[in-house]
């Protein structure tokens, strides 16, 4: 039984964003890019992971008429940070990369606890996806600001300056998504829920796209890292 | 139909921290990047008070010049476009020149940094270079953060710092000149005493020279052709030689072989600050050694030139500051008083004033050997006469 069709105006843009989901992964295969060496072929790979997620919760509400959320949600934000952190780290350099494995410990024992206390998916996201967001937001800045002090010219024709201004983008925004779309819920302003989700879900369009302009670039994260190494040892 | 959901009751007090904690991120992100603008506009202040200097990048592989490691935002003021080397106005050859030669100190030591100066007619701009990735690319930058600029900084306060102390030391050493030519005077029947004398009035005009040359590159001005004659560099030896000998050790040998013919055109007072300054270092350098010897020789070198050498049985040049040698404020006696300043004087002297080159090395029976080669006046004679030639020959 259908309930809601995903063409309608009001789920209009969150079918759009579900499409575009799946732009950045798209945009490093069409630039060939490879999962292992390159952060930005590593990138794509979680935001693949995230968005076939994402797709199940939509084919479940607009198919099958079953609430979005399921389970799977209880792994998807504390994987998150597993698939991206790793990547990301790698364009912070320095020593950075040698936190990233206890740094992912206490994580994914945080989530753990929570997950044990809080039991309820929603609760569990309500909670965690503002702390996870946050974090990858930092940690995405950080990695812009290390690279653009390391390359001054031309940041606009490299990969790691779109795909890390498309993260900070989204997890600035999924920061307030849950958090909002529950206080609307506990305030009893469902009216507001649906334009509200909208808008954010445009601004998630918006931030794949950003993040898949990134991903066609060519200039290889192989180099910038052998540029950036190089200046380092010069300095 | 989906099931009412149920609200989660800290939602909103989730949604505040959550704003409060991306407010606090924002805010110290937004304060970390105005103190790097404050920074940068620090150095665009820098490099548009220099802005008839260059700050230059070119490829080791060639192609069009750019800079590098300037911000984006400098780069129209400071090569508008991408300029081909054979663009560059005039004024700029010098400075290609310096990346030239620090070009050569990269590929010769290709994974340290290497640091240039070149004379500029108003200050001294620092060239910092280095070798990065597979394309060799050079860095020049103005340095403005870390060791560099404090020595910067040092040598423009000393510069301030001698323009005061130069004139006062010059009422100084005029009262001093006079009192020894009135001394002298006296001294008539005592030869001794008149020599004693003879000594200070020579030596405080000597000073005084020095001091007036100093007044002098300190206005920015550096002499004038007619101001030059003909000198003979093993005289100035015997002169340096004569006035150090009061205060040099017992027991340090001197070794001199002179050539009286070799000549050069230079001001005296140049050549002379060259051979105290080469001396002094070598004596310095003996202190507490057995059986010290200092060998200086001034003869014609094989390409025309004058050859001045000064050789010791010293300890020799420590490596740490054989590639910097010549630079301001680096020596290896800073525990013991030395500033650093000598042989930067000797450098800039022999190189900037009197066109010709100077080098270091060790001495064959161990210890340290300075080299210099001077323009003979025999070469500045044919080269005018060369000068005049079409003219003389197309009449």
């Amino acid at each position: 039984m259908v309930h809601a069709s995903p063409l309608s105006l009001s789920n209009l843009p969150a079918t759009l964003a579900m499409g575009i989901a799946f732009a950045p992964p798209l945009a490093a295969l069409w630039a060939r890019r490879s999962v292992v060496r390159d952060p930005a072929g590593r990138i794509a790979v979680g935001w693949l992971l995230m968005a076939l997620a994402g797709s199940v919760g939509f084919v479940r509400y607009f198919v099958f008429g079953l609430p979005p959320m399921t389970s799977l949600s209880f792994f998807v934000t504390p994987l998150s940070p597993v698939l991206l952190a790793p990547p990301t780290l790698t364009w912070v350099g320095g020593n950075a990369k040698r936190w990233q494995w206890p740094a992912l410990a206490a994580w994914l024992a945080l989530c753990l606890v929570a997950g044990v206390v809080l039991r309820d998916t929603r609760a569990f996201k309500t909670v965690l996806d503002p702390l996870m967001s946050l974090s990858m937001f930092t940690l995405s800045g950080v990695a812009l600001a290390m690279q653009v002090r390391r390359n001054p010219v031309s940041i606009g024709r490299t990969n790691w300056f779109w795909i890390l201004t498309g993260q900070m983008m989204y997890f600035v925004t999924d920061t307030f998504r849950q958090p909002i779309m529950e206080s609307l819920v506990a305030r009893h302003l469902t009216d507001a829920m649906m334009p509200v989700n909208g808008a954010l879900m445009l601004l998630y369009s918006l931030t794949y796209l950003v993040i898949a302009r990134g991903m066609l670039l060519r200039s290889s994260a192989a180099s910038t890292q052998h540029i950036a190494g190089s200046v380092g040892q010069a300095a | 139909m989906l099931a009412p959901i149920t609200p989660i009751r800290f939602a909103p007090e989730v949604l505040s921290v959550a704003v409060f904690g991306a407010g606090t991120l924002v805010g110290v992100g937004v304060a970390i990047v105005a103190r790097w603008g404050a920074r940068q506009a620090g150095t665009t202040r820098a490099v548009a008070a220099a802005a008839d200097q260059l700050v230059f990048v070119r490829p080791l592989a060639g192609g069009p010049c750019m800079p590098l490691c300037v911000p984006p935002r400098l780069a129209s003021l400071l090569a508008p476009g991408e300029v081909t080397p054979d663009a560059l106005p005039a004024w700029r050859v010098e400075v290609a020149d310096a990346i030239e030669a620090l070009r050569e100190r990269v590929i010769a030591s290709p994974t340290q940094s290497a640091t240039l100066e070149w004379p500029l007619p108003d200050r001294r701009l620092r060239l910092v270079g280095a070798c990065i990735g597979d394309g060799a690319q050079l860095l020049v930058s103005l340095a403005e953060a870390g060791p560099d600029a404090t020595r910067y900084n040092q040598l423009e306060s000393a510069a301030l710092l001698s323009s005061g102390v130069a004139h006062d030391l010059m009422h100084v050493l005029n009262r001093l000149v006079m009192h020894a030519e009135v001394g002298a005077e006296r001294a008539l029947g005592t030869p001794v005493l008149r020599s004693h004398f003879d000594r200070i009035h020579a030596g405080s005009v000597r000073a005084s020279e020095l001091v007036s040359l100093m007044r002098r590159y300190l206005r920015g001005e550096r002499g004038t052709a007619a101001q030059r004659q003909l000198v003979p560099p093993a005289a100035i030896v015997e002169e340096v030689v004569e006035l150090l000998r009061p205060t040099i050790p017992r027991g340090l040998e001197f070794s001199l072989a002179l050539d009286p013919s070799c000549a050069v055109l230079a001001e005296p007072v140049h050549v002379h600050q060259v051979v105290l300054n080469l001396v002094t270092n070598a004596v310095q350098a003996l202190d507490g050694r057995p059986a010290p010897r200092i060998a200086v020789a001034v003869a014609p070198a094989d390409d025309g030139r004058v050859e001045l050498s000064v050789s010791d049985n010293g300890p020799g040049l420590p490596p740490a500051v054989r590639e910097r040698l010549f630079e301001p404020y680096v020596t290896s006696r800073a525990a013991s008083g030395g500033t650093g300043l000598g042989l930067a004087v000797v450098r800039t002297i022999v190189t900037d004033v009197l066109g010709g080159e100077v080098s270091a090395g060790d001495a064959p029976a161990g210890g340290a050997r300075f080299v210099v080669r001077l323009p003979s006046a025999d070469v500045h004679a044919a080269a005018r006469s060369d000068a005049r030639e079409p003219v003389t020959t197309g009449s």
